[in-house]
């Protein structure tokens, strides 16, 4: 009995030395990233380099919010994210919908054709996109980020919000039919709001994949005007010369609304994630 | 019959519900998509400017060039230790997770998750800086725990770079990981894993033969997604090594953007994505054939 508890006891502990150790490995480079942004110049130029910070600063925050183009492209990121996160949204709503409910000719090609949209490579996309914009004059606006933002978000959140509405009892709806709601209203104040929590987690996980969008905003705005933080990040990458205080300072600023939207909502969205995404 | 004929009715209903995700779904991805695959048969590079149908010239050209052959190697190491070491690594972190004794285990999966809500460009130049030769930090670890003697040049040396990417790679998609895997373990019966357990069955065959079987589903779908997501990515090799030093860690989706945007060879680089494509299309149709056929069971 004394042996059995002693073991009980040891598990437990082995269990919690695992998640101390993978917490250790997920955050560490987080809290270094902060940690160097709080160096100076010559600190953080210190071989070996510590974690104890001697002087603390602010001194790369002050260079990245009041001397850089990081504030502006700010502003772009939060444009482009949000609206794109919002039309993706309500696209991905009707077409989630017409997935889950209606029964039409065409209907399993164009699922099947939004599972293989869903695993597009960007690269491939790149190429004919620049080729067309360009041609057309759309490089360089926000226009010109938006759509490809809402075009390879658009197969993924459909699929999670068929899923969830196919969990929505249709007898609500049939109620409502009754009462005389449009098949829009239904959509808006019956199954909507009890897929709420899958919403949720579909407009967090579109949020992220805007917010940290590479490849198309890489290639497809040049002007300071325009251009989002993933890219004005790595204006502070010279030839020769990299300013790595300024790099992790605007990557805790670019990081904090991220993680902050992700610690706030992390219950609805694993709850969402694993309830409709997991599924595949 | 009352369903029936209710379907019946809304037949086009459903397409108009559709039609908007649809139009910019075939605007950006298939029209290009499609274009790209023409491209392909034609010829532009920067001496010669108008585009000149060259038929499959490009692809016997492509598949002979070491370049190409070393990117296409590159991508096979980089994916499949990729995909190796985030599901190892994931799967693990779930067994842990999902045991009874955790407490708190909201708070843990929430840190645990956070290299994957850090934007992949952030975590790539974090880890680039803590790979640095002089003042990285992850130098430092590796010394005093006495598991290397001297500094190693981790993105900048020909052997360590394409590992280096890897590990970041790792770091990133691991906890996405674990949150499939413990989804779909909650799906296994408490009571079988009791019975089992009542049998005299060790935690070894109780997993394989209660825990597996209702997992096993899930797991290929995971390793399936990573898969395309590891051969789709670019940010991270871009950031950490540009595909150097040398071509050491240039991968197809790298390839492409090099011969893109900075060679202007277009046509060589829509020949490069053709290819890709087809990779990643061979990779998505095993996933969709399986994900379809669960759906109908």
């Amino acid at each position: 009995m004394i042996k059995n508890k002693k073991k009980e006891a040891m598990k437990t502990i082995g269990t919690y030395i695992c998640l101390i150790v993978m917490v250790v490995i997920s955050v560490f480079p987080i809290l270094w990233m902060f940690d160097s942004s709080l160096k100076g110049q010559s600190e953080i130029y210190t071989s070996p380099p510590t974690f104890m910070i001697q002087h603390v600063t602010l001194e790369n925050y002050l260079r990245v919010l009041l001397d850089s183009g990081i504030p502006r492209a700010f502003l772009n990121s939060a444009v482009i994210s949000i609206t794109a996160t919002s039309i993706t949204v309500v696209l991905g709503c009707l077409a989630g919908y017409g997935f889950s409910r209606y029964r039409f000719k065409g209907k399993k090609a164009l699922y099947v054709g939004l599972l293989y949209g869903q695993m597009m490579p960007a690269v491939v996309l790149i190429i004919p996109i620049y080729l067309v914009f360009s041609k057309i004059g759309l490089i360089d606006s926000y226009f010109s980020l938006i759509l490809p933002d809402v075009a390879i978000t658009i197969p993924l959140a459909t699929l999670m919000l068929k899923g969830f509405f196919d969990g929505v009892p249709i007898e609500l709806e049939e109620a409502a039919r009754i009462d005389g709601a449009t098949k829009l209203g239904t959509l808006c104040r019956i199954v909507i709001p009890i897929a709420k929590p899958g919403l949720v987690s579909v407009a967090i996980y579109t949020f992220l994949s805007t917010w940290e969008e590479f490849i198309f905003a890489l290639n497809l705005t040049n002007s300071a005007s325009i251009r989002t933080l993933p890219i004005a990040i790595n204006m502070f990458k010279g030839e020769f010369i990299i300013d790595w205080g300024a790099i992790m300072s605007s990557g805790a600023v670019i990081s904090l609304p991220v993680i902050l939207l992700f610690v706030l909502c992390n219950k609805v969205f694993v709850k969402g994630l694993s309830e409709g995404g997991v599924k595949g | 019959m009352k369903i029936k004929r209710k379907k019946l009715n809304h037949k086009n209903s459903g397409m108009l519900f559709i039609l908007p995700a649809l139009l910019v779904v075939a605007s950006v991805m298939l029209f290009p998509l499609v274009y790209n695959i023409v491209l392909s048969f034609f010829e532009k590079t920067i001496y010669s400017p108008e585009w000149k149908f060259v038929g499959l010239e490009q692809y016997q050209h492509l598949l002979m060039s070491d370049s190409f052959l070393n990117a296409l190697k590159n991508t096979i190491v980089w994916t499949f230790f990729s995909v190796l070491f985030q599901f190892a690594i994931g799967f693990a972190c779930a067994l842990v997770l999902s045991q009874d004794r955790v407490k708190f285990r909201g708070v843990w999966r929430c840190l645990i998750m956070l290299p994957w809500v850090l934007p992949a460009v952030i975590g790539s130049m974090v880890w680039k800086w803590m790979y640095h030769s002089d003042f990285g930090i992850l130098n430092q670890i590796l010394i005093t725990a006495g598991f290397i003697d001297k500094a190693l040049p981790w993105t900048g040396s020909k052997s360590l770079a394409l590992i280096s990417a890897i590990i970041v790679n790792t770091w990133k998609m691991f906890p996405l990981v674990i949150l499939y895997i413990e989804a779909s373990l909650q799906s296994v019966p408490k009571s079988l894993e009791d019975a089992a357990v009542v049998d005299g069955a060790n935690s070894w065959n109780c997993f394989k033969v209660v825990t597996w079987p209702h997992i096993a589903g899930t797991c290929k779908t995971v390793v399936l997604l990573l898969t395309i997501w590891t051969l789709n990515a670019f940010t991270f090799i871009f950031v950490l090594t540009g595909g150097g030093p040398g071509t050491s860690s240039q991968v197809l989706s790298m390839f492409i953007y090099k011969e893109a945007f900075q060679n202007f060879n277009f046509g060589n680089a829509a020949t490069a994505s053709s290819i890709l494509f087809i990779i990643v299309a061979i990779f998505s149709t095993i996933y969709i054939k399986s994900s379809i056929g669960g759906d109908e069971s």
